[in-house]
């Protein structure tokens, strides 16, 4: 470990964090297991929606804590701390999809969808499926934006990319969505 | 009628209008070029889709508590080859930290032919002899016909207790068991039709 977090303008939480990043980066585990534990179960709940798998969840959290234990002496406070980390949750997330293509389940909550709004469930099952199926950069795109709800500049601090590259990968999932929406349509239309 | 430029432009940010992350001039510009662009309110419409579909279609998984002394074992095993330096105080706060925390499974919104619950305690459950515990939450609206059809399912040994409104605990009593047997138990309760009408039910495993 070596170097020393920057300060920036942070306040509350992201001041807490900051201070444990610099704990970290000399080299303090209690920091370390601080900062797990604010953070495990934002970035489980983030990730077990790309693994569904609670295994393979976990030891993903678990990459993304060792990773910030090697690298928090290179954070120099341009962002906040949770971006950050959301950027190495990111990173190890991507690096998991791109080894093995993860499937995603239909996990659907009937209970939610009002009386006899079939059409609804269907649509949003289809929906579902289609996140499911766009590449790794596409798919994390659509969970960085409706997920967490991050804004273009979050996203492309998170992935570590240009503003553009961000904004053409939501155009291109949106793309392909409406092209596989299209098709479901006609095969519906079709039986 | 609008001019392509603008079009593109503002295509690009509708993902973001949806999210709400625009600022007010953003804002407004996309807004009135959804005015007069029926490809862009096609395009919303969709991207409307996709976040409920983010939001709603994915149940919060079960979320363990942190085990913060698995990673600092990685940790450790990492080290191990860089290193032999003795750091008594380190391994004190780890295994002070491990046992303060407790090995509790937080309650999930439970979606509709969920798939087994129960499936990662093979991976973060010890085999030792604790107490269960069950957590029931119900959701706000459930009939009291659903809760009293839950309690007076419960067996002899199965002690529930109000926590808060609408959630209840309920010692197992189960004594020592295996790990397998504890599966076996958790999915007979899974399989309940009263508690399968339930929304939220969690095992908590308190540490010894």
């Amino acid at each position: 470990m070596g170097g020393s977090p920057g300060t920036s303008q942070v306040a509350g939480q992201d001041s807490e964090d900051l201070a444990l990043l610099e704990g970290i980066a000399a080299g303090d585990r209690e920091a370390l297991t601080e900062l797990y534990a604010r953070y495990h179960a934002r970035l489980f709940r983030f990730v077990y929606r790309l693994t569904r798998s609670h295994t393979a969840a976990e030891e993903l959290v678990n990459d993304i804590m060792l990773a910030t234990w090697r690298s928090a002496g290179t954070f120099r406070g341009d962002s906040k701390p949770s971006t950050w980390i959301f950027g190495i949750a990111y990173r190890q997330a991507l690096k998991r999809m791109s080894r093995k293509r993860l499937s995603i389940a239909s996990y659907l909550d009937v209970d939610r969808l009002p009386d006899g709004d079939t059409r609804s469930f269907e649509q949003e099952d289809w929906v579902q499926q289609g996140i499911g199926s766009l590449p790794p950069t596409q798919r994390l795109a659509v969970e960085l934006v409706f997920y967490l709800g991050l804004s273009y500049d979050e996203v492309a601090t998170v992935t570590d990319c240009p503003v553009n590259t961000v904004k053409t990968r939501m155009f291109h999932a949106r793309r392909k969505l409406k092209e596989q929406l299209q098709a479901s349509a006609v095969a519906a239309d079709s039986q | 009628m609008h001019d392509t430029v603008n079009h593109d432009e503002l295509s690009e940010l509708l993902p973001w209008y949806v999210n709400e992350t625009l600022d007010r001039s953003e804002r407004t510009r996309v807004e009135l070029h959804l005015e007069q662009c029926a490809e862009c309110r096609d395009s919303v419409d969709l991207l409307l889709d996709v976040r409920r579909a983010v939001r709603s279609g994915s149940p919060a998984p079960l979320v363990p508590q942190p085990a913060a002394e698995r990673l600092l074992a990685a940790l450790d095993r990492r080290d191990r080859g860089a290193s032999r330096r003795a750091w008594p105080w380190v391994a004190l706060a780890a295994t002070v930290a491990a046992v303060a925390i407790a090995v509790t499974w937080q309650v999930v919104p439970r979606p509709a032919n969920s798939p087994v619950l129960y499936e990662t305690l093979t991976s973060t459950v010890p085999d030792r002899s604790i107490n269960y515990v069950l957590e029931v939450r119900f959701e706000h609206d459930a009939p009291a016909e659903t809760r009293l059809a839950f309690f007076e399912s419960l067996g002899a040994s199965e002690v529930a207790t109000r926590v808060e409104n609408l959630v209840y605990r309920v010692a197992l009593g189960l004594g020592p068991v295996s790990l397998s047997q504890l599966e076996e138990y958790a999915e007979n309760i899974e399989s309940r039709p009263e508690i399968a009408a339930a929304r939220f039910v969690a095992v908590q495993l308190p540490v010894e």
